[in-house]
């Protein structure tokens, strides 16, 4: 006999109840004492009676107030951050603000890389606007301080399509000198694409490694451009560059 | 041994009505809760005829709480309705003079669960397993036996009874443990009486 066993025993003594008989005369002689005879019946009021003393007993809870607080001190905090770092600038009091918002951004599209340049491509934008805003006579430090972030988030954009563009390389490598792994079903479209670039290439068919993207190049040679019409002052040229920057990253 | 949400909330409810004197509150709360606190009663006293007197006077006690405005703020209804029920059989025992136990073997004054209700007693004399545990219980430690009462027949939790007796809830656990233990001994022992 185990404790278990016990406990199972005793819950079956949950069957001792009163007479039926004795609870009804009971009720009975309750309701005449609470309503001297009369039974209300149940209204829609009483019903929205009971919601309100629910709501304002939910309102009333330590918990529920400290939670209230929270939410509020939470999304009113950051809304108000948001708001007050939305036009600042590199070296404004506000700005860091502004770069956790756009970090969390970044953060957000972390597992879409192409997105994730984008954004930064966004930024860089965002940043040669703000030097064209600032009078860089009269603030020079702030004016470094956007360059110093335009260069930053440019040459982040630029490390990562060249790591891309060495992993592809790395991969047809890989593929040229295992052409066994090579998918065979594609084996028309390869050779018509080998025809076009083995002419130029003065390759073998089998030889893919000339075979590369050239938008990602292309991109990397108009973030070099933009960089320098950046350093020439040429910030509204900078941002369109940027702009087809990005287009092209999404091609 | 947690209640459910549903449960719970309802219990709340009924005893936010209940603060405000609201009558047809009082009326559910007898319907929920008159079982259960029979029961209690039941295990105190040692008859059905009493634990139904004393029922009813629990419950018009209640009513007078509630129409006096002086309901203080209870962890649940159901632990206000025990305190309540519990503060009436002392002063029961108070008023006969009588000691605060239960004995089998008490020719004098037998527990008689039938009470005109064969029934029940019936069904847990067929069951030797449960007859047993049940004779172990009336045997025990007034004390232990509440809280056994309350906590495995009554479903109470710990935190309740703790509130209700005015006891620690370790306290408690420490009731319940050793409550088990004595009960699982007296069910294993020899009979002291054949039926």
């Amino acid at each position: 006999m185990n404790d278990h066993f016990v406990t199972q025993q005793l819950k079956k003594l949950r069957q001792i109840n009163p007479s039926e008989t004795w609870v009804s005369e009971q009720r009975q002689i309750i309701t005449a004492q609470v309503y001297n005879g009369q039974e209300p019946e149940v209204t829609a009021a009483n019903r929205w009676g009971d919601f309100w003393l629910s709501f304002k007993y939910l309102v009333t809870q330590p918990v529920t107030a400290v939670s209230a607080f929270l939410v509020v001190a939470l999304l009113g905090g950051g809304s108000a951050s948001y708001l007050a770092s939305r036009n600042a600038k590199p070296g404004d009091s506000m700005f860091l603000a502004k770069k956790i918002n756009e970090r969390a951004q970044l953060l957000a599209v972390s597992f879409d890389r192409t997105e994730q340049n984008r954004l930064k491509l966004s930024i860089a934008r965002q940043r040669a606007t703000d030097m064209s805003e600032v009078d860089q006579e009269a603030n020079q430090q702030q004016a470094e301080a956007i360059s110093r972030e335009f260069k930053q988030t440019i040459n982040d954009v630029k490390e990562r399509l060249a790591k891309d563009e060495a992993k592809t390389e790395a991969l047809a490598s890989l593929r040229a000198k295992n052409p066994v792994q090579a998918p065979k079903e594609s084996a028309t479209t390869s050779d018509k694409m080998d025809d076009t670039f083995s002419v130029a290439s003065g390759k073998d068919k089998g030889d893919r490694l000339e075979i590369s993207e050239p938008s990602k190049p292309t991109t990397r040679q108009m973030l070099e451009d933009a960089e320098k019409l950046f350093d020439n002052k040429e910030y509204s040229a900078a941002i369109d560059k940027l702009q087809t920057a990005s287009d092209l990253i999404v091609e | 041994m947690t209640k459910p949400l549903v449960k719970q909330s309802s219990d709340r409810l009924l005893f936010l009505r209940l603060k405000i004197k609201d009558q047809a509150a009082f009326i559910k709360a007898y319907e929920a809760y008159q079982a259960d606190i029979y029961r209690f009663i039941y295990f105190k006293v040692n008859s059905e005829a009493e634990a139904q007197d004393l029922t009813s006077t629990v419950f018009l006690k209640v009513w007078s709480v509630v129409q006096a405005g002086k309901l203080k703020d209870y962890k649940t209804l159901r632990s206000f309705l025990y305190t309540v029920a519990r503060n009436t059989i002392i002063d029961y025992y108070r008023q006969s003079g009588r000691v605060n136990q239960l004995s089998l073997d008490d020719d004098a004054d037998p527990i008689d669960i039938a009470d005109g209700r064969p029934g029940i007693i019936e069904t847990i004399q067929r069951d030797s397993d449960l007859d047993s545990i049940y004779q172990a219980l009336c045997e025990l430690k007034p004390e232990y036996r509440e809280v056994i009462v309350m906590h495995f027949v009554n479903e109470l939790s710990v935190a309740e009874i703790a509130q209700i007796t005015n006891k620690k809830p370790g306290n408690i656990r420490v009731i319940i443990h050793r409550g088990l233990e004595a009960i699982r001994k007296l069910a294993t022992e020899e009979p002291l009486f054949d039926k």
